[in-house]
């Protein structure tokens, strides 16, 4: 305990040029050099991009190939062991015995996380609570559905009160409304209870709702890591209808130095805090075409990173 | 650590709103996980904390092991000191088959349960290393296979001390048998978990594990045997040590110091006990590496 606190001002997770190779073909993590803060940090990647081998490598499941990584500040191959008593982990997959009870199951994890039997107890019938599990908390986990399956895998991350949490994909296979629950009790997780976390998921739209960083990595390599703020105010930006001209006004536009780009009949004008509004205005009036639609919108996060990833292929 | 947060204004779920509690108490780390799932795989070997279904074999079988007992009891109740079948040294004899069947109801309850679950990757990223696990599995087996050959033989000693007029000078006379009792115990047991959790962690399927500790025990057992009987010489006496069953007869033969049963594989091979002892100590060792070697490696 002490030796962890003592540790308190290290970042959450920092990796060194980390790598792992999986036989000679596959290329998990390319010399991945990151740094997280406390708080509540999204990773977000596609399928493949190395999210889960990296959650794995910091929870010693999995030893890379090369580099290392700190996990509270504590090296993740040589004080695994130490350090472990103070994460939790929720996986990506189905991890549950379907012949006992929540309560019988999540107050073994407790134990196995060094919790003494009496504490084990009471905090498995409070966490259970907290992740919106009663009574059914004593039926076998067999016979529960896949949104009560992932609150008992929530609760036996959350049981030890440990100070991070990684979640690896925690909404897979919940219907949305499943999915909403799940991600508001992550937010009062990270909020409320104050425990740093680190989630995986392929869906922006989630991260956005509960994080409060960003992490992107692609093929292995990071993409970006910055605030979930600094992202949203790139995202914003107006699109613009006109029945004629379209070629002509994006290019007077240009001239008047915004960042404009066409989608098919649209034209997509990048604000970065700019409000061009009168500016499109008088174009369109002196340009005499009907203006058909102008809507403030946000680039959805994928175009972000679909575009910084082509800069980083180029380069 | 987190912050002690009290219950919110605005949180909608009344239920909820409990407040959370950060624990600040002790935390008794990697000696004491190991111990907690000891436990855990020992309760679960004999199905406790489980449905009636999961305590029907292995406690129908435990119950199967004390028969031989019970009825040497009842008939040195009947008669005393006529007449006396079950011994120390030969109990292993008339329960081979239902320790075999015991193992293989639950080496895969204790080393496929966890693969079968995916509930591996919770407990390595927690304060347990691999090889912790192991161990703790293993000792849960072992000390279920322990209570299970050392109760018979508990019985068979009080039992046959209260049938006779003087419990204590008996149980004094006996005394010496103690020691064989507990080693050839500790013998069979590890042997038979080392195997059995060797072959049973090899898949993640109950139903396979099971029947391949079976038939290993069986098939293994009736090549020695047949060996024994077409190879000639000493060579046959040395080819039963492939035999678990013959290598542990042999092995608590030769603890008690007794002559193996009359016309028995084991008095027919005509080798020197000791062989027996070391091989089980080589097929423990063999099932400990293979086991080890599994889980170290195994993906999660």
């Amino acid at each position: 305990m002490t030796n962890v606190v003592a540790a308190a001002d290290s970042p959450l997770v920092e990796t060194r040029e980390l790598t792992k190779r999986y036989g000679s073909q596959i290329l998990a993590l390319d010399s991945l050099s990151l740094r997280i803060e406390e708080g509540v940090t999204g990773l977000v990647g596609a399928n493949g991009a190395g999210k889960s081998t990296l959650i794995k490598i910091l929870l010693g499941l999995l030893s890379p190939t090369s580099g290392g990584a700190t996990l509270l500040g504590y090296d993740v191959q040589t004080q695994g062991p130490l350090l472990r008593q103070y994460v939790g982990y929720m996986p990506e997959h189905d991890c549950l015995p379907p012949d006992v009870s929540a309560t019988d199951f999540v107050i073994h994890m407790a134990r196995i996380n060094g919790l003494p039997s009496s504490a084990a107890r009471e905090r498995t019938a409070e966490t259970l609570r907290h992740v919106g599990l009663f009574e059914e908390r004593y039926r076998p986990i067999g016979t529960y559905s896949t949104g009560m399956k992932q609150r008992v895998k929530l609760a036996q991350a959350l049981v030890h009160d440990p100070r991070l949490l990684m979640l690896d994909e925690p909404t897979n296979g919940l219907d949305p409304a499943g999915r909403d629950e799940m991600l508001d009790l992550i937010r009062r997780i990270g909020r409320d209870f104050g425990i740093s976390m680190l989630m995986s998921s392929h869906l922006l739209g989630e991260i956005e709702r509960v994080c409060d960083h960003l992490v992107v990595i692609d093929a292995g390599r990071l993409l970006r890591a910055d605030t979930i703020a600094t992202f949203t105010g790139e995202m914003q930006v107006l699109t613009v209808e006109v029945d004629d001209k379209q070629d002509e006004l994006m290019a007077r536009l240009q001239a008047k130095g915004l960042q404009v780009s066409a989608a098919g009949p649209l034209l997509l004008i990048n604000l970065d805090g700019a409000k061009p509004y009168d500016l499109v205005r008088d174009e369109v009036v002196d340009l005499g075409v009907g203006l058909l639609r102008v809507e403030q919108s946000r680039h959805r996060l994928e175009d972000l990173f679909r575009v910084d990833a082509e800069e980083t292929a180029d380069v | 650590m987190s912050e002690q947060a009290g219950p919110s204004a605005g949180l909608q779920t009344g239920i909820y709103d409990l407040g959370y509690r950060s624990y600040d108490g002790v935390r008794l780390g990697r000696a004491y996980a190991v111990v907690s799932l000891f436990t855990y795989s020992l309760r679960a070997v004999f199905g406790l904390g489980r449905s009636w279904v999961s305590k029907l074999f292995p406690i129908g079988l435990a119950i199967l092991a004390l028969v031989p007992a019970l009825v040497q009891l009842a008939v040195a109740a009947i008669s005393p000191g006529d007449f006396e079948f079950a011994k120390p040294e030969n109990y292993f004899g008339f329960v081979n088959i239902v320790l075999a069947l015991f193992c293989a109801v639950a080496a895969p309850e204790v080393v496929g349960r966890d693969q079968r679950h995916h509930t591996l990757a919770l407990y390595f990223s927690r304060s347990l290393s691999r090889t912790d696990y192991v161990t703790a599995k293993l000792a849960g087996l072992l000390v279920a296979l322990l209570i299970v050959l050392l109760t018979p033989q508990i019985l068979l000693l009080t039992g046959n001390a209260v049938a006779t007029d003087t419990v204590v000078s008996y149980l004094k006379d006996h005394l010496d048998q103690v020691p064989p009792i507990v080693g050839s115990a500790l013998v069979v047991g590890a042997m038979m978990t080392s195997l059995s959790l060797a072959i049973a962690c090899q898949t993640p399927r109950r139903a396979w594990g099971t029947g391949a500790v079976i038939g290993y025990f069986v098939i293994a057992t009736a090549l020695g045997s047949i060996l024994l009987q077409t190879i000639s010489g000493h060579g046959g006496g040395y080819a039963l040590l492939i035999s678990p069953f013959a290598v542990l007869e042999g092995a608590v033969y030769w603890i008690f110091n007794a002559a193996p049963a009359v016309d028995s594989d084991v008095e027919r091979a005509a080798i020197d006990g000791i062989y027996y002892l070391l091989a089980a100590v080589g097929y423990t060792v063999v099932g400990l590496a293979v086991l080890y070697r599994r889980f170290w490696r195994l993906g999660v």
